[in-house]
C-alpha cells in the first residue's frame, strides 16, 4: 500500500521553498547579521514557507535523507538534482526534517535560517518551524531506489562540479581536473552496477542549466557505451572524463550570446562554433602533463566522421574513437532536450537521426552499438502500450527490441497509477505476447516531467521555466533560426558513403 | 594428392582450412569497411596478414572453392559453413550476385582492396559496372573469383538443383513439351489467360504422371527444369502464376517447395521486378499462407537490395511516429510491422554486434602510448587553432614544463612527443601575426634552457649516460642548441666545454639559426664559441659563416673562423686563407698560412707563392715557402724554381735560396 502522496500544489509549493530557502543559505553565509539582503531574502521565504504549509493542509514536513529531498513521501527529484549544496548544508548539521506549521513568523525563518549556516545551535526551538521533530520513514530495502538515489547523488554532485568549473573558467581560475576526474569515477562504478538504472538517470534534461546537464548525461551515455563495449575501467574513465568536460568551451562563450533570444549572426556562431578549441585550452591549461585524451576528445566531438565539421583536424583519416562515441551520445541527448526554438525530438527520432548522419557525421560502428545499447525504444522513453497504457522504458530485452521492460505511468484513462513493472517479453498460455507496445510517446505531448516519472515512478506536471543556452545542433538536428552551418558536405546528395549501404540502417531519417 | 580421391581426414581439413581463409576473408572485409581504400591502416593490414596466412594454409590443398547460399557457404565438397563472421562475407556476395567465391593463389593487398570495394559497393552500382566477376577480372584480378549469377543460366540451376531428380531427368524435355503452350495460341492470349492456361498444363502434366510420382521432390525438380526451358514469357507467366496459387494449390506448394528460402527468395524478387510489385510482400503473403518460414522476408528483402530495405525502414518510421495519423487508424497492424522489423533490427544488430564491439575495442586506446598518439594529433591541432594568446601563453608554459620534467627524467620519448606537438604550429605561426609567431618562438627556446641542461649533463655525467643525452636533445632541434650555446658560456672546464662542443657539433646540422646569430652578436666570446661550434657542424652554409667570422673585428674571433675555414671550407677557402695569411694578427697568420699548407690543391700551392711574394712576415713567408717544398704536386717545384728566379722582384736572397735548396732536395728524392 503506497503512502498518500501530498497534493500537487503542495509539491509545487515545496519546490518553491526550497529554492528561496537555497538563495536564503547562500546570502546568510555571505552577509552579516543585520544586513538588508538578510531580511530581504526572509521576507521571500517566509511567504514561500506559508504557502506551502498552505498547500499542504496543514503542517507541511520537508525530509532530508539520502541525500535527497522529499515532500512527505515524496521525492522532489528536481530539486535534489540541483540543490547539492543545500543538502550539504542540511547534512553538515544533521537536519533530516524541516516541518513549517502555519503558525511560522519571520523571525522563525530567520532563526531557521541562522541555524542552517551554523549560526545558531540546532536544539533551540523556533516555534513555527520544527527541526527534527518527526523522521523520514523510507524503505531500507528497496535496493533499485537506493542505487537510483546514489546515481542521483552523483549526478548532483557532478552539477555541482560543473558549476564550480563555470565559475572558474569565467573569473579566469584554474579549474579542479581532480574533481572532475572523482565525479566521473563514481559514476562509471554506477553505470557498471546498473547501467539501465544510469540510462535512466540520461533522460533527465533541465532547460534552464541546459549545458550542465547535457555534459552529465553525454556522460552517463558515453560510459554506459564504453561499458557496453566491453572497455576497462581505466578506459571508461578516459572515456568519460572526456565526455564529462566535452562542452566546458562553452562556458568561455559569452553569456549573451548563450541567452541570446531570436536568431544568432555570423559572428555570434562563429564564437559558439569555438567552444571545442576554447574547451581543449582549457583542459591543457589545467593539466600539467599535457597530453590528455580528453583534450582530444574535446576538440574533435564537433569534427564529423568524415571530418567535415568543425574544428578541421589534420593528419588523421577520422576523429579518435573516444570523440566519436562522445559524439554519438552528444547528439542523442541534444536532440532529446527541448530547446528555445523547438520541442525535444523523442528518443527514437534521435536516433533515426543519427542513423541518417552514418557515414557523415557518426560512425557507423558506434551508431549501431548505440542503437544495441539504447535499444528500439530507449530506456527512459514514454511509450503507449496495446492496453492503452502509459509507461516509461525501464530496461531493453536483449534480443527481443520491441518488448523491453516499462514501468507504468497513467492508465488507460490518462491517470497516474501505481509505478508497476511489466515485462513485455511475457507470454500468456496460447502463446501470444500479453502486452505489446502500442507506439512511443513525446513526455512533452502528456506534459510530463520525465524526472519525477524517472525517479518516483509517478508523472509530474512539467516545471516551466524560461530562457534556456543556445545550443549548436549536432549532425542532423534541426538547427536553430538563422544557424550558419560551417560544416563541408562533400557529395551532399549524392548516395551515402559506401559503408551505408552497408549499415542496415534501423531507422529511416 | 596426383588425382586421388582425398582421404575423409584430408578432406575434412582441407574443409577446416577453407573455411578459416573464408573467415579471415570475411573479417579482413569488415577492417576494409571501416577505412576504405586505405590499404595503410594497421587493421586492414593485419588483416591482410591473417589472410595470406589462411591462404597459404588452405591452398596447400587446392583452390578454395565456395557456394554462396544465401547468408552461408557451402563448400565444393557440400559441407556448409555458417558463422557470424562467414555468413557476412557470404551475405555481402549474396547480395552482390556473386553465387560462388574461387581462391587460387594466395591474394595480394592490390587484389583485395579490389575484392573489398566490389563487396562493399552499392549493389546496383556493382550491377551496372558489370558484375563482381567481371569488375574482379577488369582489374586483373587473378588470385580471388567472384562467380555472377547469369539470369538464364542461373535460373536452371537454381531451379534445378544437382541431385534429386533421377527419376524425372530424362522426362524434363518431354514435360516441357507438355506444359509449353503452341505459338498461335501465346500469341492471341493476354497474359493473364497465358498464365492460367500454362498453370492448367502443368497441374495436367502433374495429374496425368504415375500418382505415386506427384509428391515426390524428383517429379517437381523435373518441372522446374521443364519450366527454365520454356519460353522467357511463357516461363515467367507460369512462375508467376506458381508463386500466387502458393499456399492455395498443392501443385503450386510442390512446386516451389523443393526450392530453398534462398533459391524462392531470387525467383521472387524476378517476379517482382516484372511485375512491378514489392517481392517483400510477396514473400509476407508466401508467409502468412504457411508455405515458408519468416526467413524468407529477410532473404528476400536482402535479395531486392537497398531499395526494398529502405521502403520497409520506412514503413517502420511511419508506424513508430506518433505524429502520423496512420497509427491512429490501425494500430495493432502497425505493432505488427514493427515488431517483424525490430526483430529483424535486433537480428542485424546482434549478426553484427560481436564483429563490431571487437572493431570498437581493437580500435579503443589501450595504452598510455596509444592515449598519448590520440592526445598529440589533437593538441598538436589545437595549437594551430587556437588564436587566444593570453591562453595560449599559458598552456604553452604548461608544455614547457612538461619538457623540462622530460628532460630531467631523460625521458627521450616524452621530449620527442611533445616536441612534434609545436612543430607544424610554430611553422604556421612563423607566416601568421608575428606577436603569435613570437609566442611559439619564446616558449620553443626557453624549455631547454642552460641551467637546466647543466643539472642534465651533470646527471648523466654521474649515471654515466652522457651519450644518450644527444638523442635526447635532439628533438628539440634549434632550441636545444640555443641552450647549449648558453650552458657554453657558462662553463669554463675545458671537459666540459668539450663535451658541449661534441653535443653542438652533432645536433648542429640543420639548426644553424642560434650560432648564426650569435656570430652577428655583439659579445666576441659568445661569437667565438659560436664560430667554434660551427666547423664542427661543417656543411656548406657552415664555411659561409665562417668566411663571414674571419672578418671579426677580434683576433680571437678570426683565430677559430681560420681553423672552422681549414676544416670545412676545403678548396673554396683558399683565397681567403691567402687574405688571412696576411693578416695584421700574428696568430690567424700563422692558423692561415698551416692551413693552406695542409691542402694538396694546385690553387693551395699558388696561394702559399702569394703569400711568399707578398707577405710582409719575414717568418710567414718562410713558412709559406716551406709548405710549398712539402707540397707532393709538380706545380709545387714549378712554384719554388719561379721563386728562386725572382732575382730584383722583392723576394730576399735569404728566400730565394731557400727555395733553390727546396728545389733540390726534391729533386734528390727523386
Amino acid at each position: 500500500m503506497r503512502p498518500p502522496q501530498p497534493p500537487r500544489e503542495a509539491m509545487r509549493t515545496s519546490r518553491a521553498f526550497l529554492g528561496s530557502l537555497s538563495a536564503a543559505h547562500q546570502t546568510y553565509r555571505l552577509y552579516p547579521d543585520g544586513h538588508p539582503n538578510r531580511a530581504e531574502v526572509v521576507r521571500d521565504l517566509h511567504a514561500r514557507a506559508r504557502s506551502l504549509a498552505t498547500a499542504s493542509r496543514g503542517d507541511a514536513v520537508v525530509f532530508c535523507t539520502r541525500h535527497s529531498f522529499y515532500l512527505g513521501p515524496s521525492l522532489l527529484s528536481r530539486e535534489s538534482l540541483s540543490l547539492n549544496r543545500l543538502i550539504e548544508a542540511f547534512e553538515a548539521i544533521g537536519l533530516e526534517a524541516v516541518e513549517i506549521l502555519t503558525s511560522c513568523t519571520e523571525a522563525d525563518i530567520d532563526g531557521f535560517a541562522r541555524t542552517l549556516v551554523g549560526e545558531r545551535p540546532m536544539g533551540e526551538s523556533l516555534g513555527g518551524v520544527m527541526l527534527n521533530r518527526v523522521r523520514p520513514e523510507l524503505d531500507p530495502e528497496d535496493n533499485d531506489l537506493q542505487g537510483l538515489l546514489n546515481l542521483l547523488r552523483s549526478y548532483a554532485i557532478g552539477l555541482d562540479v560543473l558549476r564550480e568549473t563555470a565559475e572558474k573558467v569565467v573569473a579566469g581560475e584554474d579549474t579542479d581536473l581532480d574533481a572532475t576526474r572523482r565525479v566521473v569515477s563514481g559514476l562509471a562504478t554506477q553505470v557498471a552496477r546498473d547501467p539501465s538504472q544510469a540510462l535512466l538517470v540520461s533522460a533527465v534534461k533541465s532547460y534552464d542549466e541546459y549545458t550542465y546537464y547535457h555534459m552529465m548525461n553525454v556522460c552517463i551515455l558515453s560510459i554506459a557505451l564504453g561499458h557496453s563495449l566491453g572497455l576497462r575501467q581505466d578506459q571508461v574513465a578516459t572515456l568519460g572524463l572526456g565526455a564529462l568536460l566535452h562542452d566546458v568551451g562553452k562556458m568561455r562563450v559569452p553569456r549573451e550570446v548563450l541567452n541570446h533570444v531570436g536568431p544568432l549572426d555570423q559572428e555570434q556562431w562563429r564564437l559558439i562554433q569555438r567552444h571545442p578549441v576554447e574547451g581543449a585550452g582549457l583542459i591543457l591549461l589545467n593539466d600539467q602533463d599535457l597530453i590528455d585524451p580528453a583534450a582530444a576528445i574535446i576538440l574533435e566531438h564537433h569534427a564529423a566522421f568524415d571530418l567535415s565539421g568543425y574544428p578541421k583536424l589534420s593528419g588523421r583519416p577520422r576523429p579518435s574513437l573516444p570523440a566519436r562515441l562522445v559524439s554519438v551520445a552528444d547528439c542523442y541527448d541534444a536532440v532529446t532536450a527541448k530547446r528555445s526554438y523547438r520541442n525535444a525530438e523523442e528518443p527514437r527520432e534521435a536516433l533515426a537521426i543519427l542513423q541518417s548522419g552514418v557515414g557523415k557525421g557518426f560512425d557507423p560502428v558506434v551508431v549501431r552499438t548505440f542503437v544495441r545499447l539504447l535499444g528500439l525504444f530507449p530506456v527512459g522513453s514514454l511509450v503507449m502500450l496495446s492496453s492503452g497504457e502509459v509507461a516509461v522504458v525501464l530496461r531493453n530485452h536483449d534480443e527481443l527490441f520491441a518488448r523491453p521492460t516499462v514501468r507504468l505511468v497513467l492508465d488507460a484513462s490518462g491517470t497516474p497509477c501505481a509505478p508497476e513493472e511489466r515485462d513485455l517479453s511475457a507470454l500468456a498460455r496460447d502463446g501470444s505476447y500479453v502486452w505489446s507496445v502500442e507506439r512511443s510517446m513525446d513526455p512533452t505531448e502528456l506534459g510530463l516531467d520525465m524526472l519525477s516519472v524517472i525517479l518516483q515512478g509517478e508523472p509530474e506536471d512539467e516545471v516551466e521555466s524560461e530562457g534556456g543556452l543556445v545550443h549548436e545542433p549536432s549532425f542532423g538536428e534541426a538547427p536553430p533560426p538563422g544557424y550558419v552551418d560551417t560544416h563541408e558536405h562533400p557529395g551532399e546528395g549524392a548516395a551515402a558513403s559506401r559503408l551505408d549501404s552497408e549499415v542496415s540502417a534501423p531507422f529511416g531519417a | 594428392m596426383g588425382g586421388q580421391t582425398p582421404s575423409v581426414l584430408e578432406q575434412t581439413d582441407r574443409e577446416r582450412l577453407a573455411a578459416a581463409l573464408l573467415r579471415q576473408l570475411s573479417i579482413g572485409l569488415s577492417s576494409y569497411r571501416l577505412f576504405p581504400g586505405e590499404l595503410e591502416q594497421p587493421a586492414f593490414k593485419a588483416a591482410v596478414r591473417r589472410i595470406e596466412k589462411a591462404a597459404q594454409d588452405a591452398l596447400e590443398h587446392g583452390p578454395v572453392e565456395a557456394e554462396v547460399l544465401g547468408d552461408h557457404f557451402e563448400l565444393s565438397g557440400g559441407v556448409g559453413v555458417s558463422d557470424e563472421i562467414t555468413d557476412r562475407l557470404a551475405r555481402a556476395c549474396y547480395d552482390r550476385q556473386a553465387e560462388r567465391i574461387r581462391v587460387t593463389a594466395v591474394p595480394q593487398p592490390a587484389d583485395l582492396d579490389v575484392l573489398y570495394e566490389v563487396l562493399s559497393g552499392p549493389v546496383e552500382e556493382v550491377q551496372q559496372a558489370g558484375g563482381p566477376e567481371m569488375l574482379l577480372r577488369r582489374a586483373g584480378v587473378l588470385s580471388v573469383a567472384l562467380g555472377e549469377l547469369a539470369p538464364q543460366r542461373v535460373d536452371v540451376q537454381e531451379l534445378l538443383g544437382q541431385r534429386e531428380f533421377e527419376a524425372y531427368v530424362d522426362r524434363w524435355p518431354q514435360l516441357a513439351d507438355a506444359i509449353r503452350l503452341p505459338e498461335d495460341v501465346a500469341s492471341e492470349a493476354s497474359p493473364m489467360e497465358l498464365a492460367k492456361a500454362l498453370f492448367s498444363r502443368l497441374r495436367a502434366v502433374v495429374a496425368a504422371l504415375p500418382p505415386d510420382a506427384s509428391p515426390a521432390v524428383d517429379l517437381f525438380r523435373a518441372l522446374q527444369m521443364a519450366v527454365a526451358s520454356l519460353p522467357t514469357d511463357q516461363q515467367h507467366l507460369l512462375t508467376t502464376m506458381v508463386v500466387a496459387q502458393a499456399g492455395r494449390d498443392s501443385v503450386a506448394d510442390g512446386f516451389i517447395g523443393t526450392l530453398s528460402d534462398t533459391e524462392l527468395s531470387r525467383l521472387l524478387v524476378q517476379v517482382a521486378q516484372a511485375e512491378e510489385v514489392d517481392p517483400v510482400r510477396l514473400a509476407e503473403r508466401l508467409v502468412a499462407r504457411g508455405s515458408r518460414g519468416s526467413s524468407l522476408i529477410e532473404l528476400t528483402r536482402s535479395a531486392a537490395g537497398s531499395a526494398a530495405k529502405e521502403d520497409l525502414l520506412q514503413g517502420l518510421s511511419s508506424v513508430l511516429a506518433p505524429q502520423r495519423e496512420a497509427d491512429a487508424k490501425d494500430p495493432a497492424e502497425g505493432r505488427i510491422v514493427y515488431e517483424t522489423v525490430s526483430d529483424l533490427l535486433g537480428r542485424t544488430l546482434l549478426d553484427r554486434e560481436q564483429a563490431d564491439l571487437e572493431t570498437l575495442r581493437a580500435e579503443f586506446p589501450d595504452d598510455e602510448d596509444d592515449e598519448a598518439a590520440i592526445a598529440t594529433a589533437a593538441i598538436r591541432d589545437y595549437f594551430m587553432q587556437d588564436d587566444d594568446l593570453p591562453r595560449l601563453e599559458q598552456v604553452l608554459a604548461n608544455w614547457t614544463g612538461a619538457v623540462q620534467r622530460a628532460l630531467r627524467r631523460a625521458d627521450a620519448e616524452s621530449v620527442a612527443r611533445l616536441a612534434s606537438l609545436l612543430v607544424g604550429a610554430r611553422a604556421d605561426a612563423a607566416t601568421g601575426p608575428p606577436e603569435r609567431a613570437d609566442v611559439f618562438a619564446r616558449h620553443w627556446l626557453q624549455a631547454p634552457y642552460s641551467g637546466l641542461l647543466l643539472d642534465v649533463i651533470a646527471e648523466a655525467k654521474s649515471s654515466g649516460t652522457t651519450e644518450s643525452l644527444v638523442n635526447l636533445l635532439r628533438p628539440l632541434a634549434d632550441a636545444a642548441v640555443e641552450g647549449l650555446l648558453e650552458t657554453l658560456g657558462l662553463v669554463t672546464d675545458v671537459n666540459d666545454r668539450g663535451q658541449l662542443f661534441k653535443f653542438l657539433g652533432e645536433l648542429g646540422p640543420g639548426n644553424l639559426e642560434p650560432i648564426v646569430r650569435r656570430i652577428r652578436g655583439g659579445d666576441w666570446e659568445r661569437v667565438r664559441d659560436a664560430v667554434a661550434v660551427l666547423h664542427r657542424c661543417g656543411g656548406p652554409d657552415a664555411a659561409r659563416l665562417l668566411e663571414e667570422a674571419s672578418h671579426h673585428q677580434v683576433a680571437d674571433v678570426r683565430r677559430e673562423a681560420v681553423r672552422g675555414l681549414i676544416a670545412v671550407g676545403g678548396t673554396a677557402a683558399v683565397s681567403r686563407l691567402r687574405e688571412l695569411a696576411l693578416d695584421q694578427d700574428e696568430g690567424v697568420r700563422t692558423l692561415a698560412v698551416n692551413g693552406l699548407g695542409g691542402l694538396v690543391t694546385v690553387e693551395a700551392v699558388a696561394a702559399l707563392a702569394g703569400v711568399v711574394e707578398t707577405a710582409d712576415d719575414p717568418l710567414v713567408r718562410r713558412t709559406a715557402l716551406e709548405h710549398i717544398g712539402r707540397h707532393p704536386g709538380p706545380e709545387a717545384a714549378q712554384a719554388l724554381e719561379r721563386i728562386w728566379r725572382m732575382r730584383g722582384r722583392g723576394v730576399p736572397r735569404s728566400l730565394r735560396r731557400l727555395a733553390r735548396r727546396l728545389l733540390r732536395a726534391r729533386r734528390g728524392r727523386r
